[in-house]
């Protein structure tokens, strides 16, 4: 019996890796191109700017809010980008470091308007994924920029000891949002105010400026996957980022993130995202066509929330017995 | 008269709690009776087993001359027996006429007869004699006219008796008047009215007689001309302490700790107060009467309008609940789970919550969690907090020990002052004593406690002194030796 219930334990905590390796698994059996060490890097690779973006969104599932703004947040980020190093001819370092100002303050922003006036963060990020999307193509009336410099697109395009740099800036942003939830005692912040807010504020937290923080931190990562998306395709487009707030909430829910707050770990999130990456590398390969991959990304992520809200109900369940 | 509804050594037992212990009792057609009782008396629990949602776990409900074993909240609406609770039950977007008819709307073939629901609405509201149209959204109603809406939603069924529960709580001394006048106009139509209030004076004023409940048990019945509010306060409070409190050296400080000046907001009103150095005060009232809201904001948890708060000798402006832990204040909530514990947290992230930033490090502010689960450690020895690991999810753990890790997370703030609402709320016997020895520790180490209670035993037991409030206003202050459960009750219901 007992043995039994810490298998079922694993299961419920581990699950999601288990469907991992048996993805990985099938598409391995069924081609052999999939099973290569250049393959996984792509796939690594490929995943990395959407990995990065998730992690802010785990923090921002984690207090309870949802972030739409993220793709086009990364859009943004590529054509300022675009804007300072291409038009301007301006320092790389620079302008990286001002898009990063610029798209924290708008987060504070989303965080200010969130915490003061409670306004569901679902609406006032719909509101600033709007914004930010007509700033996106307004800067050049819709058209792209290309022609970045190289030192800067070595950081997406260049390898270190075989290893393309993304994996490494993916690895770097893990380790950033392990950091802050884990190691530094503002993490439980984040999951006290998701879980009960208001024993969170009587316990002397002050939500409102978390709050604020976790909008600050999720636009960070958004900014960052803009930066790393930008640099491996050269080109900034006002659509870079269009659409990928799916594929990133998808990521997390995938992982294990509840969108009901409270919960929710960083390798869950590198877990997700590797998923839907498997996926669109393996069905690609498999020579399934786009318009299925997306039915199949939607079908999954259906999945995922309906087992999110079961195992929510069962522990409400422990909770009325008690 | 005919009697209309009747208990039989009915009882309702919760695990644990012998909520109503073999009630009899008949209600007369077309009489107003009122019930009366303490907080926990059992008044909710019995109207709750008239309108179907508790089972009663032995005997008889006997309606119209049936007689009901289990009786179900449909049966309950189908007999004609309508509630009309304290907080409304009421769709507030929606007009006045869609909420009376809500639950049986009048249809024209498959739609909506928008028409015959409102003319139908209007007739209701013309009768009652109300002002407003039937389209008018429930939301823009003043709380006196959206209970007269529910009044109205029970009346269109046809209810044949209707349960008040304390319905003139939150109206205006106007509402309440035009509320009265149903009343009466209810009365003449010969349904039965069962009233529920703490207010006596309107007990009087209005019903016919009166029932009083004490601890689950049907004390007596009386006519309400033959008794007087003396001898109700009697027959509620009559009873032997049951409970013994640990003792602890009389208190004679007189070193001032905290002063409130005029303090108003939040629902309270003017409220100057002292709390003295290494006391035990307690705050009694009924429930609802702004003592809670009170101790929010000492405590930051909600704003002061006007008025001073001087602690330690100086006048602070207290913001949020961290600047009063700052200062040495401390609150142990009213509803543990809901305001106390994260519950899907474990037992050392809850204690830590409060101090995580002296438990990590200067640089990059690292968690120690080493100090972390000393701390839990710590609190789990002193506190004979019952878990076998601080890993334990708060959830898991009982009424006690929940009460216990609170305790402990407000402790670890080193306040001066702590403000404990409800200290044993649904707590067992034996870990009720235990968090009483610990109140005691606690003052004997010169802390000193501000208690709100609505356990009576608990305040006359535990305080040094009492301050009953009522309706929002400090009506009286009582010394030890002026403790007596008629006083506090009596300075309870004042208005």
């Amino acid at each position: 019996m007992k043995k039994k219930s810490i298998a079922s334990k694993i299961i419920k905590e581990y699950g999601i890796i288990l469907v991992l390796i048996i993805t990985v698994i099938i598409f391995s059996c069924l081609k052999e191109k999939f099973r290569t060490v250049s393959n996984f890097l792509t796939i690594l690779k490929q995943t990395a700017p959407v990995c990065i973006c998730s992690i802010g969104m785990c923090f921002v599932l984690i207090t309870g809010g949802i972030n739409l703004s993220v793709g086009f947040m990364e859009s943004a980020t590529c054509m300022i980008c675009g804007v300072m190093m291409v038009w301007w001819g301006w320092n790389p370092v620079i302008s990286v470091f001002i898009v990063f100002l610029i798209m924290m303050l708008i987060g504070s922003l989303q965080g200010f308007v969130i915490a003061k006036y409670r306004v569901a963060p679902f609406i006032v990020t719909l509101a600033f994924m709007n914004i930010l999307k007509g700033i996106s193509f307004i800067i050049t009336g819709g058209l792209n920029i290309s022609g970045l410099p190289d030192n800067f697109c070595q950081l997406g395009l260049g390898s270190l000891f075989g290893v393309p740099i993304p994996i490494y800036m993916m690895l770097l942003a893990l380790f950033i949002g392990y950091f802050i939830l884990n190691k530094m005692y503002v993490g439980r912040f984040f999951y006290a105010i998701g879980s009960n807010e208001e024993a969170a504020r009587l316990s002397g937290i002050n939500v409102k400026l978390v709050k604020i923080a976790t909008y600050v931190i999720g636009s960070f990562f958004a900014t960052f996957a803009g930066v790393v998306q930008l640099a491996r395709i050269k080109t900034a487009s006002p659509n870079n980022g269009s659409g990928i707030e799916n594929d990133i909430i998808t990521a997390c829910v995938l992982g294990g993130v509840s969108m009901a707050g409270g919960e929710g770990k960083i390798y869950q999130v590198f877990v997700g995202s590797m998923i839907i990456a498997v996926l669109n590398n393996g069905l690609i390969m498999c020579q399934v066509s786009e318009y299925w991959q997306i039915i199949v990304k939607g079908v999954i992520l259906l999945f995922a929330v309906i087992y999110d809200m079961i195992q929510k109900n069962q522990k409400n369940k422990v909770v009325t017995i008690d | 008269m005919q009697t209309i509804l009747e208990l039989e050594h009915v009882s309702k037992i919760f695990p644990g709690v012998v909520a109503l212990d073999d009630i009899s009792i008949e209600f007369k057609k077309g009489e107003i009776h009122a019930l009366v009782g303490e907080n926990g008396a059992g008044k909710s629990t019995m109207i709750k087993t008239l309108t179907g949602y508790h089972a009663p776990s032995k005997g008889i409900i006997r309606y119209e001359g049936k007689e009901y074993r289990n009786f179900t909240p449909t049966k309950a609406k189908e007999v004609g027996i309508g509630v009309i609770y304290q907080e409304l039950n009421m769709v507030g977007h929606l007009s006045v006429a869609e909420n009376i008819f809500l639950s049986d709307l009048p249809k024209k073939g498959s739609l909506l007869d928008r028409k015959e629901m409102e003319a139908r609405t209007q007739e209701i509201l013309d009768e009652m004699e109300l002002p407003f149209s039937p389209k008018t959204r429930v939301n823009d109603l003043t709380i006196g006219y959206q209970q007269m809406v529910e009044l109205a939603k029970a009346l269109v069924v046809d209810a044949k008796l209707i349960i008040f529960d304390e319905p003139t709580a939150p109206l205006s001394s106007k509402e309440v008047e035009i509320l009265f006048k149903e009343i009466a106009r209810l009365k003449e139509k010969g349904i039965t009215l069962i009233y529920i209030s703490h207010r006596l004076e309107e007990i009087f004023r209005i019903t016919d007689r009166v029932s009083v409940l004490r601890d689950g048990k049907m004390i007596t019945t009386l006519n309400t001309k033959d008794t007087s509010k003396e001898e109700l306060i009697q027959y509620m409070v009559g009873r032997s302490m049951n409970e013994v409190y640990p003792q602890r050296p009389k208190f004679c400080g007189k070193e001032v700790l905290l002063d409130t000046k005029s303090l108003t907001g939040n629902g309270v009103k003017d409220i100057s107060l002292q709390i003295r150095k290494g006391e035990v005060l307690g705050l009694g009232g009924l429930v609802g009467a702004g003592r809670t809201e009170f101790a929010q904001l000492l405590f930051g948890a909600a704003k002061v309008e006007s008025g001073e708060i001087v602690f330690k000798g100086k006048e602070r402006k207290i913001q949020n609940p961290g600047d009063a832990m700052k200062l040495g204040i401390a609150m142990v909530p009213e509803d543990r789970k809901r305001q106390g514990l994260v519950l899907d947290e474990s037992v050392s992230e809850n204690i830590s919550i409060t101090v995580l930033k002296s438990i990590s490090s200067a640089i990059f502010k690292i968690l120690n969690k080493k100090k972390e689960a000393d701390l839990t450690d710590k609190y789990k020895e002193k506190m004979k907090i019952k878990i076998y690991s601080g890993a334990q999810l708060a959830k898991q753990l009982s009424g006690g020990n929940q009460q216990k890790v609170v305790l402990a997370k407000e402790l670890e703030t080193n306040p001066e002052l702590i403000i404990i609402d409800e200290p044993t709320r649904g707590i067992d016997v034996g870990a009720k004593q235990e968090i009483y020895k610990l109140m005691n520790e606690l003052v004997a180490d010169g802390m000193t406690i501000l208690m709100i209670t609505s356990e009576m035993e608990e305040l006359l037991g535990m305080s040094d002194r009492i301050i009953v409030f009522c309706e929002g206003h400090k009506t009286g202050e009582l010394t030890k030796e002026e403790f007596d459960s008629e006083k506090v009750l009596a300075l309870a219901s004042k208005y």
